[in-house]
């Protein structure tokens, strides 16, 4: 891989090089709320939002055809990822700009960690509540990516109003598991069937779990979701469609949605993407997030992106006063 | 339940007609039936009825927790009776109260297994447990629990409680009983006190009040059992023994009145959301009715005013007792639910962040929970009946 001296991403302010592409926007008239402007106020025109949009589906018919023949290049050339350690020899190389990109940077750091041996690495995903703009891609994404059956849900994003009418704004969080360092889930299962890995991730054994639902009574943070066995199409003409069957990949093994069996019966919960991780990929939500509101990476590397993020003094975490110590930090 | 006192100090007892074999079995039968359905639903459609991912606990964990202070607390209750208040006319009760206790135990097993994501993976918590979690704990106290009274009751089938032998060895399991069902229900309210994120369950001493509940309960359903099945009955014995107990009924409904009022006041005083909100569900949530018609009113007022007025009639006892019973059901209930059915502090915007019909805060029991708890009854019913013609029956026959 080759190494490049990259400039620091995170400016003073907290903000990523991705946003200094363009310009900061000018600050929204005080009458401007998130449900629009008051009258009198001058929001974006028609003309200039669509010329906005054209621009963007213009860009986007570009640059999609070369994205697919990218990804369909490296699958002829067997670089794909999906088989585990393979990424650590071959992966490929960053150009100096792309290096700049923010997801590039934190994929980079991700496969420096996984050399390291499990125990050394300490994963951390950071929110930037300032940036997250409630689009839910990230809940979506992470349902696609673990085929998560109706009901089940790792990262919902809470949408919270916050004063009263005209000085309301609207905030979204963004709520995956904690990965809690002391997490009250853990002790609590009768059966050993999840417990915190070396890494800090709080993992599951389906298969050992009874489905007794005390560690979901047990987290502060709503976290564990029941798989009650739903599908999408249950109710209408044609359930059960061949794509709710698609196996998933959690925990690295392969798991059928089929009624009385794993994972169906068991609580389920976000796992940072286990399984992408091991192939030296960064989890769903955060590739997924289109405002670059979520970070993820090793915060025992010092020159890691979410150690310097979590070094800074707007990071909070969720319920601190529990002393669950939780591995997702967000900054306000 | 060993008996030490001799045989003779009990005037010849009348053996117990009252129950009609055909008439219970029935009964039983009918429950199961009626009861059926719905536990295929859980075991073949592996259906969960109305719980959510919110509210992962509802109506069989309630009556689960009900059957276990019923199961252990009749015991308690049964050995403080004897040991303390010496009442002689509960000597040959025993082999009913422990019956009764067993049918009881296997019912609440069997609900709880019905609660279970995978119930035929219960074998796990024997052979792979975590001591380090309670509910390893509460299934593993069941269990010695279950296998003590089954080997007591086994001894009195046999027959075999006035040979000195088995009498040592039953006044040792009797011993070893009174300990464990203690800890029993210290772990079962401790199951949900220790659960930090739920403050409802956390801010009550539920290890305490659960210890006190169950004694109260297993006095109700000790005195029915009395009214009922004594073999003293129609002796003067028999309506004494029962005055004495409508004594110390009344005195543990205050007790326990006095326990929830200073509980529930710690919680609501501060008015921290938190810990209240909780507290407002049960009183002035959607179920009031269930905590001030049943509980307070049947439950509590009833019995209190006619134990208070006619003390010395049977049928009063007898009533306040059943309405005792009935009142209480509600109680667990009404502690584990609330407990859950509202968003943690913080965590408010969770409420509306998904939508799944099992992802709500929202919780009412299904016709098919109801049926499965029915079925757990009919298993008791029907335990209890049959035990109770061809273990007490024959020993009562055999030793009086
Ligand atoms: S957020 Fe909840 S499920 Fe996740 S580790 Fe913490 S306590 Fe466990
Ligand atoms: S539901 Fe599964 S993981 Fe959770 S406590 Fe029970 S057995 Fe353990």
């Amino acid at each position: 891989m080759k190494t490049t001296a990259t400039p620091d991403p995170v400016e003073a302010t907290g903000r990523t090089p991705v946003e200094e592409a363009p310009p900061e926007p000018e600050q929204a008239p005080a009458s401007c709320t998130e449900r629009g402007c008051a009258a009198g106020e001058k929001p974006m025109g028609r003309k200039r939002f669509l010329a906005q949009v054209a621009s963007m589906v213009g860009l986007s018919a570009v640059a999609l055809p070369s994205l697919v023949r990218a990804g369909l290049e490296a699958v002829a050339d067997g670089r794909t990822e999906e088989s585990g350690a393979g990424f650590l020899k071959d992966g490929p190389e960053f150009e100096e700009d792309e290096a700049a990109n923010i997801i590039i940077r934190m994929q980079r750091e991700l496969r420096k960690a996984m050399r390291k041996p499990i125990e050394q690495r300490k994963w951390v995903m950071v929110i930037d509540l300032r940036k997250c703009t409630g689009c839910n891609a990230c809940t979506i994404s992470c349902i696609a990516e673990n085929h998560l059956p109706g009901g089940v849900v790792y990262r919902p994003v809470m949408e919270e109003e916050i004063g009263t009418y005209p000085n309301v704004s609207l905030r979204s969080t963004p709520r995956p598991c904690m990965q809690c360092e002391t997490a009250p889930c853990v002790p609590v299962c009768p059966v050993h069937a999840t417990w915190i890995r070396p890494d800090g991730i709080i993992d599951m054994d389906y298969d050992q779990c009874i489905g007794c639902r005390y560690c979901m009574t047990a987290c502060p943070y709503h976290a564990r979701t029941f798989d009650f066995g739903y599908s999408y199409t249950e109710g209408t003409p044609e359930p059960d469609q061949p794509y709710e069957k698609v196996p998933s990949f959690e925990y690295g093994k392969r798991w059928k949605q089929q009624k009385g069996r794993s994972p169906t019966g068991n609580v389920r919960k976000c796992h940072f993407c286990t399984h992408k991780l091991d192939a030296g990929m960064l989890p769903s939500c955060v590739t997924s997030c289109i405002g670059y509101a979520t970070y993820f990476g090793d915060a025992n590397d010092p020159d890691s992106l979410v150690a310097e993020l979590i070094s800074r003094g707007n990071k909070i975490r969720l319920k601190e006063e529990m002393g669950t110590r939780p591995r997702v930090f967000y900054l306000i | 339940m060993a008996s030490t006192a001799t045989a003779t100090a009990v005037p010849a007892p009348r053996l117990n007609r009252t129950l009609d074999y055909r008439v219970s079995l029935t009964l039983a039968v009918i429950a199961l039936i009626f009861g059926a359905y719905g536990v295929f639903r859980v075991l073949v459609f592996k259906e969960h009825g109305a719980l959510t991912s919110y509210v992962p606990w509802g109506l069989w964990v309630g009556v689960y927790v009900f059957l276990v202070w019923l199961e252990v607390g009749m015991i308690l209750t049964y050995f403080l009776l004897r040991r303390f208040l010496r009442i002689e006319g509960l000597r040959l009760l025993a082999p009913v109260a422990m019956l009764a206790a067993i049918s009881a135990l296997l019912g609440a097993l069997f609900v709880i297994g019905m609660d279970l994501g995978h119930p035929f993976r219960f074998w796990k918590a024997y052979l792979q447990p975590n001591f380090g979690s309670l509910m390893s704990w509460m299934i593993w106290l069941h269990t010695l629990y279950l296998g003590i009274l089954t080997a007591e009751l086994f001894a009195y089938f046999r027959g075999k409680v006035y040979v000195d032998r088995w009498k040592i060895y039953l006044n040792f399991l009797t011993y070893i009983s009174i300990p464990i069902g203690v800890l029993l229900i210290a772990v079962i309210g401790g199951l949900f006190g220790v659960v930090a994120a739920r403050p409802f369950w956390n801010a009550s001493v539920l290890p305490l009040m659960f210890f006190i509940a169950s004694l109260v309960a297993g006095l109700g359903l000790l005195t029915l059992l009395h009214l009922l099945f004594s073999p003293t009955r129609g002796t003067p014995q028999y309506e004494t023994t029962a005055i004495q107990m409508a004594r110390v009924f009344l005195g543990a409904i205050v007790i326990g009145m006095i326990a929830s009022l200073a509980n529930g006041l710690v919680i609501a005083y501060p008015n921290v959301p938190a810990y209240a909100e909780g507290l407002k569900l049960v009183l002035f949530g959607p179920y009031w009715w269930t905590i001030w018609i049943v509980h307070l009113g049947i439950g509590v007022l009833v019995p209190l005013v006619l134990l208070s007025i006619w003390r010395t009639r049977l049928w009063a006892i007898g009533t306040a007792s059943v309405c005792y019973l009935v009142g209480f059901t509600m109680v667990p209930v009404n502690i584990i639910i609330p407990g859950l059915a509202y968003p943690m502090p913080t965590m408010e915007g969770i409420k509306d962040a998904f939508y799944h019909s099992k992802l709500t805060f929202d919780y009412t029991p299904m016709f098919m929970e109801w049926q499965v708890v029915v079925f757990a009854v009919g298993i008791s019913l029907l335990v209890f009946t049959v035990g109770y013609r061809y273990i007490v029956e024959p020993y009562l026959r055999e030793h009086h």
